[in-house]
């Protein structure tokens, strides 16, 4: 029985941010989509559009009622199971906390009142008002939140002397080097997929044999969205290459198996890693390819992990998980292209039952990469919390009080994994689309 | 080559300029499925 407060800390807190980040993901992302809807919707007096952004914002509600409990969860957890991390940084992270809470009460206080105001406005337009600020508030959210993580990659904004931090500045803290391409490969991410999810569930129900246009339009919307945040995916993966090779050398290297400083560095796909002789079997190497993802350049030089002293080296493991992130990316904007060909082109059939099948399987792919991006992102920042002021196993509990813990809240998010789908499947299988379409005498 | 405008501005212009594009697309584009929408030439009624 694991009986180290630093691993049950560690456990407990990937499976609370693990289970959190499907929520915030799709929280951050669908109001986009709701928002859109509801303009287009006013803008061509469509029924059907107005209706899709009524059901979105209705699941969305669900979604955002357990993202509160995992991330209030999470609060707690930071002090609780990292006390001496907060006691340290507290002062240079409290701006954004603070914001990020700010930014949610403004994002729920502005969506209880856009769900109960259907219909009440005079003009339509002003409820479609009310959708902007659930955008901006879920989107700053994460901005905030993230932010936080980006200061434990590249912490910023003090003096350290003597082991304290003093001349707090929490603003340059906030803006720390990471800050940017964190926020915007999460924000945008977060967009696509919210965009597959919704797209996924449309192209469900066409492969089921609904044919109304009604879901046609929601794929034709999501679909778009897919392909535009698939795009800017890729161009923040290359960005955050730039950055990690620029402030964060060894987490590239570790993700890359990259062990000898070199030039034309080759990037490495897949492969089995033999450690003591720092060979790779089976992988494939694109040639200059690592040296122009970190630098522009193919004859740039990369810096490798014997560099650092090997108790400093993230666990050689992230190299799946960077691997698996970025093949899901590559899939998802691949299918969001060949769907947008074949409805362009008039080709091919851009409801050809495989093509519906491969963007209902994009949907757990991208929560599946959101995972894999997570894990490559954190595992790949230890063994610091705070990097190079401040090791995980120095900053962890030492209660011997964890272990409880997990297992109660591994049973929360046990119950809440099957409960919120029940629910969700509930609340839209006892009222689809075309009855409520019906009821509002919308011509079918 | 690499400078700080790629690593600290970029990355922020990259969502305003995407959810600039997505919106144009969406609300510039025609009716999608407009041909195979038969459907609306009768009411539920009929």
């Amino acid at each position: 029985m694991i009986d180290d407060p630093v691993i049950l800390s560690r456990i407990l807190t990937y499976a609370t941010l693990g289970f959190h980040a499907i929520f915030a993901t799709v929280g951050v992302g669908i109001p986009v989509y709701i928002c859109l809807s509801e303009y287009i919707g006013i803008k061509r007096k469509d029924s059907h559009y107005i209706l899709l952004a009524k059901r979105w914002a209705r699941g969305y509600t669900i979604l955002v009622a357990v993202g509160v409990v995992t991330g209030t969860i999470i609060a707690f957890q930071l002090s609780l199971l990292w006390p001496t991390f907060m006691e340290n940084a507290g002062q240079l992270i409290a701006l954004p906390l603070f914001m990020e809470t700010f930014a949610f009460f403004f994002e729920a206080i502005f969506l209880g009142i856009y769900l109960y105001t259907w219909d009440r406005f005079k003009r339509p337009i002003y409820h479609w008002l009310l959708s902007l600020p659930i955008v901006l508030g879920s989107t700053a959210s994460a901005f905030f939140i993230t932010s936080v993580n980006g200061f434990m990659n590249t912490p910023r904004g003090f003096i350290y002397s003597e082991g304290a931090f003093t001349n707090i500045q929490p603003l340059v803290a906030m803006f720390n080097p990471a800050m940017p391409s964190k926020v915007s490969h999460v924000i945008t991410t977060a967009y696509l997929t919210g965009a597959f999810i919704l797209a996924a569930i449309a192209a469900f129900h066409i492969l089921r044999g609904k044919t109304h246009v009604y879901y046609k339009k929601a794929l034709h919307l999501t679909m778009i969205g897919c392909f535009i945040f698939s795009i800017a995916t890729v161009v923040n993966g290359d960005i955050s290459g730039k950055f990690l090779a620029a402030y964060q050398p060894e987490k590239l290297a570790a993700a890359e198996w990259h062990f000898e400083t070199e030039d034309r560095a080759t990037l490495l796909l897949g492969g089995i890693l033999d450690p003591d002789e720092q060979e790779v079997k089976f992988g494939i190497r694109l040639p200059y390819a690592l040296s122009i993802l970190a630098f522009n350049r193919p004859t740039a030089e990369v810096i490798g992990l014997n560099e650092f002293p090997e108790e400093q080296w993230p666990p050689l493991f992230i190299h799946y998980f960077f691997n698996l992130m970025v093949v899901i990316g590559m899939y998802l904007a691949g299918v969001a292209f060949v769907y947008l060909v074949f409805y362009y082109f008039n080709r091919f059939n851009s409801l050809h039952p495989w093509l519906l099948r491969a963007i209902i399987l994009g949907a757990p792919l991208a929560m599946l990469s959101i995972e894999a991006g997570w894990i490559m992102a954190e595992v790949g920042r230890q063994p610091w919390i705070m990097r190079g002021f401040l090791t995980v196993a120095e900053a962890a509990t030492t209660s011997g009080h964890v272990l409880e813990m997990l297992i109660l809240f591994s049973l929360l998010y046990i119950a809440l994994g099957l409960l919120v789908p029940a629910i969700l499947i509930r609340l839209f299988s006892k009222r689809n689309a075309e009855t409520e379409l019906e009821k509002q005498h919308v011509i079918l | 080559m690499i400078n700080d405008f790629m690593i600290m501005i970029l990355p922020i212009l990259v969502i305003f300029l995407s959810l600039g594009v997505f919106f144009i697309w969406v609300s510039k584009s025609k009716e999608p499925y407009a041909s195979t929408n038969d459907s609306k030439e009768h009411t539920h009624n009929d």
